[in-house]
């Protein structure tokens, strides 16, 4: 028994780590209107404010909208608010809310659906992972959570209280007031996120509360494009076009079945099959495509991969040690014989997706990668003599994650270090939960970590390594950082803004918390009559724009 | 025989205490939390769910918390998917079944029909065929299986009608659950048809069928009536565990298939420290199979009136 188990776990990590590819550009299905994609997973987890998978994310973009929702530049656009007037100092937002936006049962939709739904965010006690990240920037919102921890915090003075004094309050039925505790340029774009969309209270009620709200197609209530009207667990899910949507007019495909087909051979045996019109590719089989001339599509799904390094551990302590082991990697080499598509060695740590790629720019190349190894040998040499180490006495273990798509990372970066450098490097693959377990205990050398954002700004990226951040977990402190990160959170001017990220990116190339890698590009194709759909970082599946030809 | 399966109840019973106290050490001992993630969630948040779940209490109440809740046939909330998982055991299960019990058709016919056929025309071109492809069926995995029909059976066989015969994936039509099926009960196929021919060459061979040749009984009433019912004997034996093998094994198939059963759960809860997931898939499958080892055991008074259960 205990054998056999563990053989089906060995079995599902060879099978199950497919790449998580995405999903592009055209499609046909034989009826007008109707579209077959792969979602690649079960959706676990359908209540927009405890949600933070991005399956999920794919189905609750076409079926619910915020305050705000992304447009074809991603770019917030009116949602549910149709207009909206800014204070002076930035901080204080107020939303005019369409007269018609409905629910899919006829309810108008009013400003108090969004108190409901960001006080039910922001409650301890229901557990929404996300409420933290996005707590910082709402007035009154880490008060509430303070004052929340469980269900009788909750009702007792204090609790009311908390719930009295946030800062997102319904002036009427159609107008909503937001404060924010900073001039975020990116606070448009964060109330387009699924976690901060309206929740009717009194459908959230009627089908159970959190116990059941969004765990079946029935048994929640939807305000976008699409409405879902089957939900096969672990199968298939059909979304349709919502006739109660104020839009409706500007939505093409009529109905889109989703099939979670989580075998990558499988979904590809559909598409030529010609009875799913969009899939993800792994690398190989967009190599494969690509060969053949057919039109794989790919966008960069905001990822960074990274040598996330112990900064507490001998040798890693040191900034030249770090610098020297990121430049010793041939990333080039890597994306072409081990990533196989066409994903970008990482210039600098914000990836190019973010704000259109202007940050990036701005930044420039910072990682003067060449093939010549003998700066980043001195380096190497200088730093471990600083630490009192030899290459002998050097070895550092790196941590990574089960399975045969990790392994070949893995033993490239291993073999590069030892060619490049002369490090010897060993290699421990674990489970993934454990793998985060060491993160968290501080208990690795190094880790083969990516980071993707939240919303975007590049903000998103850099607040990851102030002192003792909550996924800082190679605990490198920087108080000249800090401070930085500190003043953009505050600044209301644009550039100065801009310079204080640009610094803190500067501090980065110089220290090297981390070991910048590349940045994922996700394969894709879809059948010649899908057209139309659009993928970004921001937006891993967006069909509202696409059609069937 | 009341009181032989009374006494197998409770043994029944204590087996399955004793695999939920051993799940719960096991399953807590292993690294890493179910709330874990990429990215780091709060202190706070992260005590609110272990309160959520009533992780937050030791581990020996949380035992017998749980073990009540199973006598009231609750199994609890899936961490991963917050859903009951009784009701994800309620939907994955009777496609899992159904599945198994598809294969396990096609393995008993197709293996006795194929192992008697063997013995019958030993030596023969027939039997080498049989064999052989008894040999195939033990030694090919059944992912690669899969993979071989999902790609010439339904895709190539589809491109070559133009029309769609056998679905690629999914558990939609009868059609669809065709190549799942065989897959699944293929190499259970192999192990019997290798069984029953050993075993029919024996019976063949013993004086009895001697006598009944001489009788100058037909070979059809000879092979039916006489060699094949003692012959299937040894083939009862190992459906048990066989059964029990295709029932649990199925992950690899489903997933070929994309077939919503549930020995994804099985490998998922254990990745996602999915605690009462966890629990509840061991406890119900380790119930289904002690009770079927119970029925299989029974069966054998039935089959074979020489086995006396009140005896034994």
């Amino acid at each position: 028994m205990k054998m056999a188990k563990l053989g089906k776990l060995a079995l599902s990590f060879s099978l199950g780590l497919t790449l998580l590819a995405g999903c592009g550009g055209s499609g046909g299905t034989t009826s007008g209107g109707e579209v077959t994609i792969n979602l690649g997973s079960e959706p676990p987890e359908m209540n927009s404010f405890l949600n933070t998978d991005s399956t999920s994310g794919n189905v609750l973009r076409h079926v619910i909208v915020g305050l705000t929702t992304l447009d074809q530049n991603d770019e917030a656009a009116p949602g549910v608010a149709e207009s909206w007037t800014t204070s002076e100092d930035g901080l204080t937002y107020t939303f005019k809310l369409r007269a018609d936006a409905k629910w899919n049962n006829g309810d108008v939709i009013t400003a108090n659906d969004f108190v409901f739904a960001w006080n039910q965010l922001f409650s301890t006690y229901n557990g929404a992972d996300y409420a933290s990240t996005w707590a910082v920037m709402f007035e009154g919102a880490e008060e509430l959570m303070a004052a929340t921890q469980t269900e009788e915090d909750a009702k007792s003075e204090a609790g009311q209280a908390a719930y009295a004094n946030v800062g997102w309050k319904a002036l009427d039925d159609s107008t909503l007031e937001v404060k924010f505790t900073g001039p975020y340029p990116y606070a448009l774009s964060v109330l387009a996120f699924y976690n901060l969309a309206p929740i009717s209270e009194k459908l959230y009620n009627e089908y159970g509360g959190i116990d059941y709200y969004g765990k079946e197609a029935d048994k929640m209530a939807y305000n976008g494009p699409y409405t879902v009207t089957q939900w096969v667990h672990e199968d298939s899910l059909v979304m349709e076009k919502n006739p109660n949507y104020w839009d409706a007019d500007s939505i093409n495909i009529e109905k889109i079945n989703c099939r979670m087909i989580k075998d990558t051979g499988a979904a590809l045996n559909e598409f030529e099959n010609g009875t799913i019109d969009m899939i993800g590719l792994n690398g190989e089989q967009a190599k494969d495509y690509r060969a053949k001339g057919e039109n794989v599509q790919s966008f960069d799904d905001g990822s960074i991969w990274y040598l996330e390094f112990n900064t507490k551990r001998a040798g890693m302590n040191n900034a030249k040690v770090r610098k020297a082991l990121t430049l010793g990697v041939d990333v080039e080499q890597y994306v072409a014989n081990v990533v196989l598509n066409e994903s970008k060695p990482a210039q600098s740590f914000t990836a190019t997706s973010v704000n259109g790629g202007e940050f990036s720019e701005k930044v420039g190349t910072v990682w003067n990668r060449s093939n010549d190894y003998t700066e980043a040998k001195k380096l190497l040499e200088e730093g471990l003599a600083e630490e009192g180490l030899t290459l002998d006495t050097f070895k550092p273990v790196l941590v990574g994650d089960v399975g045969d798509t990790g392994k070949k990372t893995y033993q490239f970066v291993q073999e590069q270090l030892k060619k490049n450098l002369g490090v010897t490097m060993e290699i421990d693959q674990v489970e993934f939960k454990t793998r985060l377990q060491r993160m968290s205990d501080g208990d690795f050398d190094i880790v083969w970590a990516g980071w993707s954002c939240d919303y975007n700004d590049p903000m998103s990226y850099l607040d990851l390594w102030i002192t003792d951040g909550g996924n800082n977990h190679g605990k490198w402190s920087n108080a000249e950082y800090d401070a930085l990160i500190k003043a953009a959170y505050m600044e209301k001017d644009v550039e100065k803004r801009t310079q204080e990220l640009l610094d803190a990116e500067k501090i980065i190339a110089e220290e090297v918390p981390i070991g910048p890698m590349y940045y994922r590009q996700k394969d894709y194709i879809c059948s010649d009559k899908l057209v139309g759909v659009q993928r970004t970082a921001f937006r891993e599946i967006d069909l509202r724009f696409a059609s069937v030809k | 025989m009341f009181k032989y399966v009374m006494k197998r109840v409770c043994y029944a019973f204590l087996t399955i205490l004793l695999l939920i106290a051993i799940t719960f050490i096991m399953m807590h001992t292993a690294p890493g939390n179910p709330f874990s993630s990429n990215k780091a969630t709060s202190q706070a948040i992260m005590d609110a769910k272990f309160a959520r779940y009533g992780l937050d209490k030791p581990l020996y109440q949380q035992f017998f918390i749980y073990i009540g809740n199973v006598l009231q046939g609750d199994l609890g909330t899936s961490i991963k998917y917050n859903r009951p998982v009784t009701t994800i055991i309620g939907e994955s299960f009777p496609v899992s079944f159904e599945l198994g019990i598809r294969a396990i058709i096609i393995s008993i016919v197709g293996g006795i029909g194929l192992g008697a056929y063997a013995a019958i025309r030993r030596g023969k071109a027939a039997d080498t065929i049989a064999m052989t492809v008894a040999i195939i069926g033990v030694s090919v995995p059944s992912f690669i299986v899969a993979a071989l029909l999902q790609y010439f059976v339904a895709l190539k066989l589809n491109q070559a009608a133009g029309t769609v015969i056998f679905p690629i994936s999914g558990w939609h039509n009868e059609m669809a659950k065709m190549l799942p099926s065989f897959a699944l009960g293929l190499s259970s196929l192999a192990t019997i048809s290798r069984l029953m021919r050993t075993s029919m060459l024996d019976v063949m061979n013993s004086d009895y069928i001697k006598t009944a040749k001489a009788k100058g009984l037909s070979e059809r009433t000879i092979v039916w009536k006489h060699a094949m019912r003692n012959a299937v004997m040894p083939v009862i034996t190992v459906l048990g565990p066989l059964t029990a093998s295709i029932l649990t094994g199925a992950f690899v198939v489903e997933q070929v298939f994309s077939v919503p059963g549930m020995g994804k759960y099985f490998v998922i809860s254990i990745t996602e420290r999915d605690y009462t997931m966890i629990a509840g898939t061991t406890v119900f499958y380790g119930a289904f199979l002690i009770i079927m080892t119970l029925l299989v055991d029974l069966a054998y008074g039935v089959i074979d009136p020489r086995v006396k259960l009140a005896e034994s």
